[in-house]
């Protein structure tokens, strides 16, 4: 069996596995599978909480948990493989 | 599959909508085999995606996308990809390498290789954060991005995890959270060995302490413990 009949085989078996046939739960052993989030997508209504009072609050005590860094730094001179941008802009409430 | 004894091929490129999604798939494959596995990715996205679009809130919002994303990248581990990179809607899950190392004579370690390298791109394509990705084939790497606001309100996040659907609840947490309630939701980041990346208009980026800066390349976690 070639490399193409052993893949579409696989699908097949992907396929019965998606329809439950093969008893596989949503999750697909996941393990850090988590249900249903509804609304997760939703951004509170209101761009108001987005006020100027600033984000760069820091955990006194002991090692900051949030840190700001120049743009500079987040940025490197390779050639992207593949790019993540927001597709859609959260929907609200 | 993917480490050749000879020259590794040159990351191939698919791209299809599937169920109102549009997918990429990356994967240093000839191209039949490229084409093979995006066949796969599609097929599953629109026999599964009909399912998930029953569960409450996911129509419409960013788990459809996440979901397709891990069941991919399980499907393609079973089918025995183990370098890939997906995206789908912009949402990113990779695995092991663009380019793997050649198979070493001694048979250890013969799939590591270089990272995937991601570029976080405002939604005119500008670039706001580069990241490696993963690097050990198994470990899946996640990044979501989330944009919200205009002008002085823009706030853009990203985030890092071993899994899609992990790095889309938490960063829709932190694109809608208040001011106030993004330091306390380096918590959850922390239990579930994500890093975050939140810009906002007119302010120096915040990272967590796991954000990967220029050069470095975040693993998932369970690769971060293994090693």
């Amino acid at each position: 069996m070639n490399f193409t009949q052993r893949v579409l085989t696989g699908v097949a078996s992907v396929s019965l596995a998606a329809a439950g046939v093969l008893g596989l739960g949503a999750g697909w052993g996941l393990s850090n599978g988590h249900g249903p989030q509804g609304g997760a997508s939703e951004a509170r209504s209101g761009a108001a909480t987005l006020a100027s009072s600033g984000l760069a609050t820091v955990s006194t005590g002991s090692a900051p948990a949030w840190r700001t860094v120049s743009a500079a730094s987040l940025l490197g001179s390779a050639p992207a493989d593949v790019t993540a941008r927001s597709h859609h802009r959260a929907v609200a409430a | 599959m993917t480490a050749l004894p000879g020259e590794t091929p040159i990351p191939h490129l698919e791209a299809f909508d599937a169920h109102g999604v549009r997918m990429t798939l990356t994967v240093p494959a000839e191209p039949d085999e490229a084409a093979t596995a995006a066949e796969v990715i599609r097929r599953l996205a629109l026999e599964t995606a009909p399912r998930w679009e029953r569960v409450p809130g996911t129509v419409g919002g960013t788990e459809l996308r996440a979901r397709l994303l891990d069941e991919a990248g399980l499907a393609l581990d079973g089918l025995g990809f183990m370098h890939w990179a997906l995206s789908a809607d912009g949402d990113v899950l990779a695995s092991g390498s663009p380019r793997p190392r050649r198979a070493p004579d001694d048979g250890a370690d013969p799939f590591f290789g270089e990272a995937w390298h991601a570029s976080i791109a405002d939604e005119n394509g500008l670039p706001l954060a580069d990241v490696s990705l993963a690097g050990t084939p198994g470990w899946h790497a996640a990044l979501a991005v989330r944009r919200r606001g205009d002008g002085d309100r823009a706030r853009t996040v990203a985030v890092l995890a071993d899994a899609a659907r992990a790095a889309d609840r938490l960063a829709n947490q932190l694109v809608a959270a208040r001011p106030g309630e993004i330091e306390r939701l380096e918590a959850s980041l922390a239990d579930d060995g994500a890093a975050a990346l939140v810009l906002a208009a007119g302010q120096e980026p915040l990272v967590t302490e796991g954000w990967p800066l220029a050069g470095a390349a975040w693993l998932a976690s369970e690769a971060r413990a293994a090693h």
